[in-house]
């Protein structure tokens, strides 16, 4: 390993220490203030570091890993994701009584495994970036073990996610067995000289797809959703609904860029399926709940399946999408359940759409941002979310993928109503009497509204001017097209 | 039919066997040893394979440490006929028929699949499971992912104390 | 045909050294107790050896109607085995190996590792609240004592450059590992006085709180395994520390390599010997805080400076 290979993997290194400073400043027995303070920084000297290293990507490090741009979207998207959740999780424990040190090291951890997946190109990193990310993710759904359904959540979480590694495992295993490499770009090769479509390539393909499934919690392998959504921690389920998602389908990309997953017929066919099946499904199950983290749960399952369908193309326009799509989808969810967390007590989570009757009427500021988060949820225009699910259908369109494209407006219309239902409870009046705004330090209150006021920024940026993002995308991306020379 | 393939077709069926029996039994203690016979056997194919290092390690791990706690875990939870959920006819039908599909699924797969029949495991030979050279490759060309590694038992080490400590 | 003699001979002084074993502890505690001990049958008592054997051949081999049976039988058969099959790895001499494995430390841990089954296994089968409790203490206690087992050991592999243990006793030709890695040697010895639960770490059967705990519904020949697997375990581990540590055969040229690691590995079983007539037992919360607290990072130290070490005197 050469210095500049080493350069091009700071980022990485920085969060992995981030965890290791974490660990050390518990056992000096400082306060989650200070142990907060320190995390925002370090996630923004990661940040650095990603600036600083950019002139040396696009760089292999054989075998395992590369580094391009693609990876950088995908991190860059990560790290965000996690600056934000951090902010949140601040006022979030700082209300309870379970001790929240630990929860930073493994938000990070977690994180780390998210941005290994995003650099993946084998896999052995594939699967040491995926079990990093779900053991820690194991230990954080459970964190506030005295609640009822968190202990419930966490063990289901760990059951399904175990069963899951099993199939990806055994799918690995399967192509390994068929092509002799676990290397993306050999299996590629060893594909290409092939030249018929091999019945272990394809059986090893379906049993990744059912754990790549689980992971992103897609019909039918969706029944984790809403349990874990409900009994984890609000900023965990924020950082589930969005970094978990984000470093899965990084890989799934990747996977799929370098074998051309999309030529393969029973490929596309899998893939529309579980698209359509998740929008219909998710979208359907979402309508009947009163539990506002499980309605989201269910509308995440419908996004995924939204993004399946940028996915089907395999172009280049597709990917463009699906990235938009995955960074509207993540500022979106990262505002909603930014506010969730703001409205969440000592006792519970705000988790039932009563605690939001009349809330624009209590806090303008975040019934506004909750309904704009809603609205491009549901895809409405002028928000992030509707170009996200326009630059979707475009790149469906232009492949004639008529039937997921005709099920994604179907069911976009279907969703629009219970985002609509919340959004008219926001607004309706109200006479029960909440509880007073927490006694917080009036540094993290304002940062957390400073965090809230830049998502609603970026959601309406995006949604007004989506060019500067879509080509921002598009320059990150050439960047890791371009050929590499080892 | 030298030896090595002797020992091959044994352990194959010992592994095979040993795996249903895990299955079959009606007393987890004897699943667990079960399996535990199922280590044994696939310890003994890595040899073959002249993997010795991932045989010896297969045993101290796996039977020699994480097969006691799953012991230790069931004798506390004293399970029995009595305690055990009875699942319902219907539950048990269409486990046998997904796992059966899945089975004959598998089975013609593997048996259409044309190329499979030359691409038989050397016994016997290739020298990278042997401690030394395995070693250099690990802190070599595979040092981010094993450093990754140490990590991920961070985290799992970090989670259980979080999960397990008293307070 | 010389393998085959040497795997029948290896058996036949191991099994005779296991069995003369109770006449040594029995004599050596009632000397450092100041008494007499056995000295009626035979000579100087010798014959205690076969009166005790046939004892237990004659006694009734008592099945509890409430056991698992099949376990329960199998339970006393695996820690002989366990412990036999790692003799399989010792050099006794130059030439006198059963198997000379390239992983031969690893395969002594692994083989020690198993043993913790007929314990565990025991005590279960035996369906008796004490012999559970003896089974669960013993399971915690071997796990926690094997992980720096091995780990001790790691800093003489380190300096050998070789998990064969022929390899590791020829590398101490000039000055024996006891000295350069004292720290590694103390360790080892007090995890492997855990791993054979011998006082005073025999909390699995503590006949004084657990009644023997995890053998107590055994009779008869199946508790003699137990009783030969625990001398067998004695003899194992001083004869691990002999290879490791001290030299293996190397000695002074005028006894056979044979005879010199016959006399140390003695040494370490009166050692052993001595410390249950002197040692009490600590509790069992004890023993795991004294395991996973002091023990394990000592042992870690003990790695990472002995990397140092050998780095810096590499270059």
């Amino acid at each position: 390993m050469d210095s500049l290979q080493l350069q091009a993997l700071l980022p990485f290194i920085v969060l992995a220490s981030a965890s290791v400073v974490i660990i050390l400043l518990i056992a000096a027995r400082q306060s989650h203030t200070v142990i907060q303070i320190t995390g925002f920084l370090m996630m923004c000297l990661v940040v650095l570091a990603m600036w600083y290293v950019r002139d040396v990507l696009p760089r292999a490090i054989m075998p395992l890993l590369v580094v391009d741009g693609m990876a950088a979207v995908f991190t860059g998207l990560i790290v965000f994701c996690v600056l934000i959740i951090g902010l949140f999780s601040f006022i979030y424990f700082e209300e309870r009584e379970e001790n929240p040190k630990e929860y930073y090291i493994l938000i990070f951890l977690g994180t780390l495994g998210a941005a290994v997946l995003t650099i993946s190109r084998h896999f052995i990193s594939v699967f040491i970036g995926l079990e990093l990310l779900s053991i820690s993710l194991y230990a954080l759904i459970a964190y506030l073990r005295n609640r009822n359904n968190a202990v419930e959540a966490g063990m289901k979480y760990l059951v399904l996610a175990a069963m899951s590694s099993a199939f990806l495992l055994f799918g690995m295993a399967l192509i390994y067995m068929d092509t002799g490499s676990m290397d993306f770009d050999g299996i590629a090769k060893q594909l290409q000289t092939q030249g018929h479509s091999p019945a272990l390539f394809v059986t090893g393909i379906g049993l990744m797809m059912v754990a790549v499934c689980f992971k992103l919690a897609l019909v039918p392998f969706h029944l984790w959703a809403a349990d874990v959504y409900q009994g984890a921690p609000v900023p965990v389920t924020n950082f589930i609904a969005t970094v978990s998602k984000i470093g899965v389908f990084a890989v799934l990309v990747r996977f799929a860029q370098a074998v051309q997953l999309q030529s393969y017929h029973f490929a596309v066919i899998i893939i529309s399926f579980v698209a359509i099946v998740s929008m219909v499904g998710g979208n359907l199950l979402a309508i009947k709940q009163q539990n506002i983290k499980r309605l989201l749960a269910y509308s995440s399952i419908a996004h995924l399946g939204y993004l399946l369908v940028a996915f089907l193309p395999g172009n280049a326009a597709g990917i463009e999408a699906g990235m938009f799509y995955l960074f509207a989808y993540s500022i979106t969810l990262l505002a909603a359940f930014g506010i969730v967390t703001m409205l969440s007590g000592r006792q519970a989570d705000a988790d039932q759409l009563e605690a939001y009757r009349g809330l624009y009427w209590r806090n303008p500021l975040m019934g506004a941002i909750l309904t704009v988060a809603l609205l491009s949820l549901a895809g409405i225009p002028l928000t992030a979310g509707f170009i996200g699910k326009f630059a979707v259908l475009n790149a469906g369109v232009q492949q004639q993928l008529w039937l997921p494209v005709i099920v994604l407006v179907i069911t976009s219309v279907i969703g629009l109503y219970y985002y609509l239902r919340i959004i008219s409870t926001l607004f309706a009046e109200t006479q029960v009497i909440f509880p007073k705004e927490k006694s917080l330090h009036p540094l993290f209150v304002a940062g957390t509204y400073g965090a809230l006021l830049v998502l609603l920024i970026l959601l309406l940026g995006a949604g007004i001017f989506p060019s500067a993002v879509i080509d921002g995308i598009k320059n990150f991306l050439c960047q890791g097209f371009r050929i590499i020379n080892f | 039919m030298g030896t090595t393939q002797i020992l091959f077709w044994f352990l194959t069926a010992l592994a095979l066997l040993g795996a249903i029996m895990v299955l079959v039994s009606k007393n987890p203690v004897h699943s667990v040893l079960w399996l535990i016979v199922v280590f044994f056997a696939i310890s003994g194919h890595y040899i073959l394979l002249n993997a010795q290092f991932l045989a010896i390690v297969n045993l101290i791990v796996y039977a020699g440490a994480i097969m006691v706690l799953f012991l230790f875990v069931i004798m506390l939870m004293n399970l029995n006929a009595e305690t055990e959920p009875q699942k319902s006819i219907w539950m048990k039908f269409f486990g046998v028929a997904t796992g059966g599909l899945l089975l004959s699924f598998f089975i013609s797969f593997i048996v259409s699949s044309i190329d499979l029949k030359n691409k038989t495991a050397q016994l016997k030979e290739g020298d990278v499971g042997l401690i030394k050279n395995l070693g250099k490759v690990l802190f070599s060309d595979y040092v981010i992912p094993f450093e990754i590694a140490s990590i991920l038992f961070l985290s799992a080490m970090v989670g259980a104390v979080v999960i397990g400590k008293k307070d | 045909m010389q393998h085959v003699w040497i795997v029948l001979g290896v058996l036949f002084v191991l099994l005779n050294v296991a069995a003369g074993l109770i006449w040594v502890e029995r004599r050596m505690l009632a000397m450092w107790q100041d008494r007499l001990g056995p000295n009626r049958a035979g000579p100087l008592g010798l014959l205690i050896v076969l009166a005790d054997t046939l004892k237990l051949f004659f006694k009734e081999d008592w099945i509890p109607s409430f056991a698992d049976k099949k376990i329960f039988v199998i339970a006393p058969a695996i820690v002989v085995a366990s412990v036999l099959m790692s003799f399989v790895v010792i050099p006794f001499a130059p030439g006198i190996v059963v198997a000379d494995l390239n992983i031969g430390v690893l395969f002594f841990l692994a083989m020690s590792s198993l043993g913790v089954y007929s314990i565990v296994l025991g005590g279960w089968a035996s369906n008796n609240k004490y012999s559970l409790l003896g089974a669960m203490r013993g399971a915690s206690q071997m796990i926690a004592y094997e992980v720096f087992m091995g780990l001790s050991l790691m800093g003489v592999v380190m300096m050998t450059g070789s998990f064969r243990l022929t390899d590791i006793v020829e590398a101490q030709r000039s000055v024996w590992f006891c000295f350069t890695q004292p720290l590694g040697l103390i360790l080892f010895f007090i995890a492997g006085i855990a791993e054979t639960h011998r006082l005073p770490f025999d909390i699995p059967e503590s006949e004084s709180e657990l009644i023997a705990g995890f053998h107590s519904e055994y009779s008869g020949m199946k508790f003699g395994m137990f009783f030969i697997g625990e001398y067998l375990g004695v003899t194992l581990i001083s004869a691990m520390t002999v290879t490791m540590f001290f030299g293996g055969w190397m000695g002074p040229e005028f006894l056979p390599g044979w005879a010199w690691f016959f006399i140390k590995t003695f040494a370490f079983i009166l050692f052993f010997i001595l410390l249950r007539a002197s040692l009490p037992r600590p509790r069992y919360d004890q023993l795991m805080e004294s395991g996973w607290k002091v023990l394990l990072p000592l042992v870690l130290v003990n790695i990472l400076v002995t990397g140092a070490v050998l780095l810096y005197l590499k270059g």
